[in-house]
Formats: structure tokens, C-alpha cells, sequence
């Protein structure tokens, strides 16, 4: 028999709207590589991965609030479920308080407007989206993607595949990655500790800080129209670096290498090269400032 | 009694000569009813569904990709022409002759359908344009009509403080597009600048269409 | 090759047009190309990637390699086989380019099947999704497409390539690089992952 799909069995869980919280306890035995959704009004979201092959959804519910979503019964081993949270007003968001326990393999997959999630132990696929309020990812997880506007984004964690993208919130990445990318329009981002094979870091206004390492044949770019970009780089760094601006200032106070005025008498530019590895730097600003400099 | 194994079964299932009463499979319903169910799943997997519709974003992304590929090609055939030395009155006729056709072009097919998406504050058209700058510029202006159009029509659906962020993100990104815009339009053949310029706009896309998704869950 | 067979007509003189002015620039040439092809892409894009988000961008990739290379295209096949093959053959490469960045090697003993699931972003789009993909697709067809996203990648795109698009083995090997027995004995084992994922 095959097993149903979501979209089929979505069994409405309406839990009494009555006075006072509402307690969340739903428990299913799941397949290792679960896929799991949450989404809707929630105020604080926290996702663990666990060493069982089964999902626990835990929490409480202010007044008022619903939730749809559930296993067909409760001895079905399922591969996907999904939830989804109403609630009655702002306040009601915010009483909203979910802890979902997943195979650490699985893929969750979760949506709201401003709540604050954390996530660990996820060793799968996670995709986070916010309107506000915060995002922290620790662990390993082997795709990790983040969408935020204003909620500021912390991860510590060396994902395989990393997008991270906000408008206004900061974006703060430890651990490395073997193909991340950062975007935000005014946002900080700030990448340290942790080595990294390809990076893509890029804000319209918003500061760019890189104290990370990169790997062998590593690629980095920074991209920035006018936030200030600075490089900390080890003293003995193997990487070969590209910067250029339109009218921004170069300052290298990481190698001998001095920058050169740039295209047309305006900005600057700065080509240097350090090692064998062939690791690679571009750094490409309008008018922010660019600083390397060693640590 | 020794069954045939899955591999076994499933090399079976390819041929359409299989003798099911005869040999073992004759004597096995277990080994036949695996036989089915491997023939049942090439024939579901054969009916599948042959095309998925993509979102609608990828084509968005890829209009301005290849449109970023067409004004860097123009822009290295520019540069080309002055590394020759052409005579300064050749180049410039051969830009606007070029300029020319790409308008013609452009409002060949697409006049009706840019009048038809004007909406508030679209992006304005740089005060001298360039085949580079054009390139980029006009199809990037198509994508974020769109998308501000739709965005126009779910805003109520957005809390004020998303609209809010949205705006302020907007307002950052227009005018460190309008600088660019105006630094390519100086000096055309800049290949960074026009990455740049492409860069802002690719954000833009991007914010707009994630807002255009919150809208129906925030 | 010997696919499913081609349902489009077989205008090969409005295809040469098309690709010629799209390969101009003629924005609405290359328009009508992608909304005429990018329906089959992306469907391969996603179930050998197993990854909607993935298939997002190598359907980009495609096409761009597509319009790079359209007035290479002389007409000696259909246009949709010519961009079908450079979708296989962008896929694959993009598959051998990941497999490179594994870390972890995943044997017989502790093989796990992951279930990357589609990831609509909004509940439209996944109602779209639904829709639109599936039309009168049954809930069976559902799982089967979710079960193969969830295949270890070689055993998926083999799979992908000879039960659902139909190629033969030996072009398969050919296209993957390797053995004709290695992509028989993925197959086995995709069919067989499937089957035991399916009938739980």
C-alpha cells in the first residue's frame, strides 16, 4: 500500500478554544529522513535533533489559537507531516511556544512571521523563513536555508549548503561551509571561525566582515555598494585577492602589496597573490571602504 | 524453496518475453508477485507527469542573467572597438545605430506590455543610456514592475512593520542602483560597474519576490 | 536515444526561426523557447536532483547554457531533444560536482534514504504545485515522487533516467561515465528503495 500523502491526510487537531493555554503533545514514530513542516503564528520555535526514529511536538498554545496537522493514526511510520498554527491576534503569536523533536536526519521546513527559532542537531535539510524576531542554527546540517527580513540571523554550524538571506536583519555565520552565501540589503554580516570552500557574501549597505579561513582552491567574493568591507586574514594566509572600487578606499594592511589607483582615476584597485593553493578573493565595493588586514 | 532475488526480478521485469508459467516463477507466487510489483513501479514511474511546471521566479532570474550576459558581451564589443582604434565619429555612429536597433526592437515587442504594468514608482530610465546600460537596465525594469504590481495588490495582506522594513530596504536599494546606474552611464564600459548594477538589481528581484510570498502567511 | 516518444510537432523550419532569433537576442523568441521547454527541464531537474530549490537553479543554468549555445544548433535534431540533452548533460555534471564535495561515504550497511521533499514557499505556491505538476496525478504518484527525491543520488538518477525518461543502459553509462553493469545494479537497487519505501 502506499503511503498517503500529506495532502490527503491533513487531520484537523482543533484543540478546544477555550480559556487558558492549550497543551501540544503529539508523538508519531517517523521514517529516519522525515520531512516535517511547521508553519503559521508561533512567538518561539525550537527544533532538536534526536537519535529516534520518531518526531515529538510539544508545546503550548495561548487562547484562542489552532492547530491543523497530525499523523493519520498513531501507528503509521510516516515520511512527511505538516502543521500549521492560527492564531487570533498578535498577543495570542506570541504565547505560541513549540518544540519539535525530529529524527536528526530529517528535513524541517518551517514558516512565520516574527518568532524566534532556534535549531539543533539537525543533520538533514533545514529551511527557516521569518518575517522577524531570530533565527539560530547549531550543528551540522547538510542543507541550510534562511530567509529573514528583519530577524537577525546566528548560525554555528558548518552546513554543506548554506543561503542566508535577510533585508535588515544581521547575519552572523561561525563554522564555515561548503557552499555558503549571505545576502542582505543594510544588514551586518559577519563570517568568522571556520573554514570555508566557496563563499558569496553581498549587502547593498550593510558592513561585510570576513575572519574565516579558505579552504585549498577555495572561492570567496564580497560584493557591497557602499557597507565598509574588512578582510582578517591569517598572517599566512594562501590566497590570492581582487579588489577593486568606484570610489571607495583600499587599505592592505595585510600584505606589502599597496593598492593602485583605480579605472579612470577614480577608486581603487589591488591585485595580490600569496601561496600555491589558488584560493581566491574577489572584492568588489562602490563606494564602501575595503581593509585587509592580518590576525 | 530458493527464491529469485530482487535484482534478479527486477532485470526480469525489463523484458516483455517473460514466461511466468514456467521455471520457477511458475511454482513461486512470492517471486511473481515481486516481478508485478517492479512492473507496476516502471509503469507508474513511466506515467509520470512529463513536465513540472517551474516558478515563476525562473524565468524572472534567468531573463536578467542572460540579459546581464548580453550587456557584458556589448560592452567587451565596445571596448573592442576603441582598442582598434576606430576613429571616435565611427564608434559613436555605430553606438547609436546600435542603440537605435535595440529600442526599435525593444518596442516591437514590448511597448504594449510595459504600458499595460505602470505602477507607482518604477524605476526611471537613466538620463543617457548606453547598450550596456540598456541591456541590464530594461529587463531588470520589466521584472520589477511585475513584481511591485503584485505587491501593490497584496500589500494590505503585510504588517505594518513588514511594510515598513520593505520600504526602507526599497528606498536603500533604489538609490544605490540610481549611483550606479549614473557612474555606468559615465563611463559605459566598466565590466565591475555593470556587475554591480546587475548585483542591485538582482537584490531588488529578490526582496520583492520574497515579499510577495510573506504576504500570504505573515 | 530512445526516450518517451516526442510529443511536439515536428515544425523543424519554426524551430530554426525561433532559435535563430532568440540566439539574436530577441527576447520574445527566447521566451517562447523556455515556456515551450522549461516545463521537461525542470521536471528532470527536479527528480534528479531530488531538490526544488536545486532544480530552481539548474534550470537557470540550463537555459542559459541553451541561449549561449543556440546558433550551434543547426536543426539536425528536434529543438525540445537538443535542449533535453543539454539539460542531461548539465544535471549530470552538477551531480558528479556534488558527489566530489561529499564528505561522508555512504555504504551498503548504513544507507539511508533522505527525503528531500519539493518546497513550495507559500500555501498558493504548494497548492499551485499540486495543481499544476500533478493535474489529475493520484495520491500514488505523489509518494512515487517524493520516494525518488528521497533515492541516494547515483540510484535516483539512474532510475530517473531509464524508468522515467526511458534511455537505455549503455547510454546511460555513456552518460554518466561508468559501467553498464553499475548503472544496472543502481537501478535494482533504486527500484528496490522505492518499493520498500512505497509500501510502508
Amino acid at each position: 500500500m502506499y503511503t498517503r500523502s500529506l495532502t490527503a491526510v491533513l487531520l484537523a487537531v482543533p484543540l478546544i478554544a477555550a480559556r487558558g493555554q492549550q497543551k501540544v503533545d503529539i508523538r508519531m514514530r517517523a521514517v529516519p529522513a522525515v520531512s516535517v513542516r511547521l508553519g503559521g503564528a508561533m512567538g518561539t520555535v525550537r527544533v532538536i535533533g534526536w537519535d529516534r526514529d520518531s518526531i515529538a511536538l510539544t508545546g503550548v498554545l495561548s487562547p484562542g489559537s489552532r492547530m491543523d496537522g497530525g499523523p493519520k493514526s498513531s501507528n503509521s511510520l510516516v515520511i512527511g507531516m505538516k502543521f500549521f498554527v492560527d492564531a487570533p491576534d498578535e498577543s495570542a503569536v506570541r504565547g505560541n511556544r513549540l518544540e519539535l523533536r525530529v529524527p536528526a536526519l530529517a528535513r524541517v521546513w518551517i514558516k512565520a512571521g516574527s518568532a524566534d527559532v532556534e535549531a539543533s542537531g539537525v543533520t538533514g535539510g533545514l529551511d527557516l523563513n521569518i518575517v522577524g524576531g531570530s533565527v539560530k542554527v547549531s550543528g551540522a546540517p547538510r542543507e541550510l536555508i534562511v530567509e529573514s527580513m528583519d530577524g537577525a540571523v546566528a548560525v554555528n554550524a558548518t552546513p554543506e549548503f548554506a543561503r542566508l538571506k535577510t533585508a535588515t536583519g544581521d547575519i552572523q555565520i561561525q563554522g564555515g561551509g561548503e557552499d555558503v552565501s549571505a545576502t542582505t540589503v543594510s544588514g551586518a554580516i559577519r563570517a568568522s571561525d571556520g573554514t570555508f570552500q566557496r563563499g558569496r557574501f553581498e549587502s547593498v549597505t550593510g558592513p561585510i566582515t570576513f575572519a574565516g579561513d579558505l579552504a585549498r582552491r577555495g572561492d570567496a567574493r564580497f560584493d557591497s555598494h557602499s557597507g565598509a568591507i574588512e578582510l582578517r586574514l591569517a598572517r599566512r594566509a594562501d590566497v590570492e585577492i581582487d579588489a577593486s572600487t568606484v570610489t571607495g578606499t583600499i587599505e592592505n594592511a595585510w600584505s606589502s602589496t599597496r593598492p593602485g589607483v583605480g579605472r579612470e582615476g577614480r577608486g581603487m584597485e589591488l591585485g595580490t597573490s600569496s601561496g600555491m593553493s589558488g584560493a581566491r578573493v574577489s572584492i568588489r565595493s562602490f563606494k564602501g571602504n575595503v581593509r585587509l588586514v592580518g590576525r | 524453496m530458493t527464491h529469485l532475488s530482487f535484482d534478479q526480478l527486477s532485470e526480469l521485469a525489463e523484458r516483455a518475453d517473460v514466461d511466468v508459467t514456467a521455471g520457477h516463477l511458475a511454482e513461486c507466487a512470492e517471486c511473481r508477485a515481486t516481478l508485478e510489483r517492479i512492473r507496476g513501479l516502471v509503469r507508474a514511474a513511466r506515467d509520470l507527469p512529463r513536465d513540472i511546471e517551474p516558478p515563476a521566479e525562473v524565468w524572472a532570474a534567468l531573463r536578467d542573467r542572460v540579459a546581464g550576459e548580453r550587456g557584458r558581451r556589448s560592452v567587451v564589443h565596445v571596448r573592442r572597438w576603441w582598442h582598434n582604434g576606430w576613429l571616435a565619429t565611427a564608434a559613436a555612429v555605430v553606438l547609436v545605430l546600435g542603440t537605435a536597433t535595440f529600442m526599435a526592437a525593444l518596442a516591437r515587442g514590448k511597448s504594449a506590455k510595459a504600458k499595460a504594468m505602470m505602477v507607482a514608482t518604477p524605476p526611471q530610465a537613466p538620463p543617457r543610456s548606453t547598450p550596456a546600460l540598456l541591456a541590464v537596465d530594461r529587463n531588470y525594469v520589466a521584472t520589477i514592475r511585475e513584481l511591485r504590481e503584485a505587491l501593490a495588490t497584496q500589500r494590505s495582506e503585510l504588517s505594518p512593520g513588514t511594510v515598513a522594513t520593505l520600504e526602507r530596504s526599497l528606498r536603500v536599494i533604489d538609490a544605490a542602483i540610481a549611483e550606479a546606474r549614473t557612474a555606468l552611464a559615465a563611463d559605459p564600459a566598466n565590466q565591475a560597474l555593470v556587475d554591480i548594477l546587475a548585483g542591485h538589481y538582482a537584490h531588488e528581484v529578490d526582496l520583492l519576490q520574497r515579499a510577495t510570498e510573506l504576504s500570504s502567511s505573515d | 536515444m530512445t526516450a518517451r516518444p516526442q510529443l511536439v510537432s515536428d515544425d523543424r523550419a519554426g524551430e530554426l526561426s525561433l532559435a535563430r532569433r532568440a540566439a539574436a537576442g530577441d527576447e520574445a523568441a527566447f521566451e517562447q523557447l523556455y515556456r515551450a521547454h522549461a516545463g521537461r527541464v525542470f521536471a528532470l531537474c527536479v527528480r534528479m536532483s531530488g531538490s526544488r530549490q536545486r532544480a530552481t537553479e539548474l534550470t537557470q543554468d540550463v537555459f542559459v547554457h541553451v541561449w549561449e549555445r543556440l546558433d550551434k544548433w543547426r536543426g539536425e535534431s528536434a529543438l525540445s531533444s537538443w535542449i533535453y540533452r543539454v539539460a542531461v548533460n548539465l544535471v549530470l555534471s552538477n551531480a558528479r560536482g556534488e558527489q566530489r564535495r561529499q564528505k561522508h561515504e555512504i555504504t551498503d550497511a548504513d544507507e539511508r534514504m533522505t527525503h528531500d521533499d519539493a518546497r513550495p514557499t507559500t500555501r498558493a505556491d504548494e497548492r499551485r504545485i499540486t495543481h499544476a505538476d500533478v493535474g489529475r496525478r493520484t495520491e500514488e504518484a505523489i509518494d512515487l515522487e517524493r520516494a525518488i527525491a528521497a533515492l541516494p543520488p547515483g540510484a535516483r538518477a539512474v532510475f530517473v533516467l531509464h524508468d522515467v525518461e526511458g534511455y537505455q543502459h549503455d547510454e546511460i553509462a555513456r552518460m554518466m561515465g561508468t559501467a553498464e553493469g553499475t548503472c544496472r545494479a543502481q537501478l535494482h537497487r533504486a527500484r528496490k528503495l522505492l518499493i520498500e519505501a512505497l509500501d510502508r
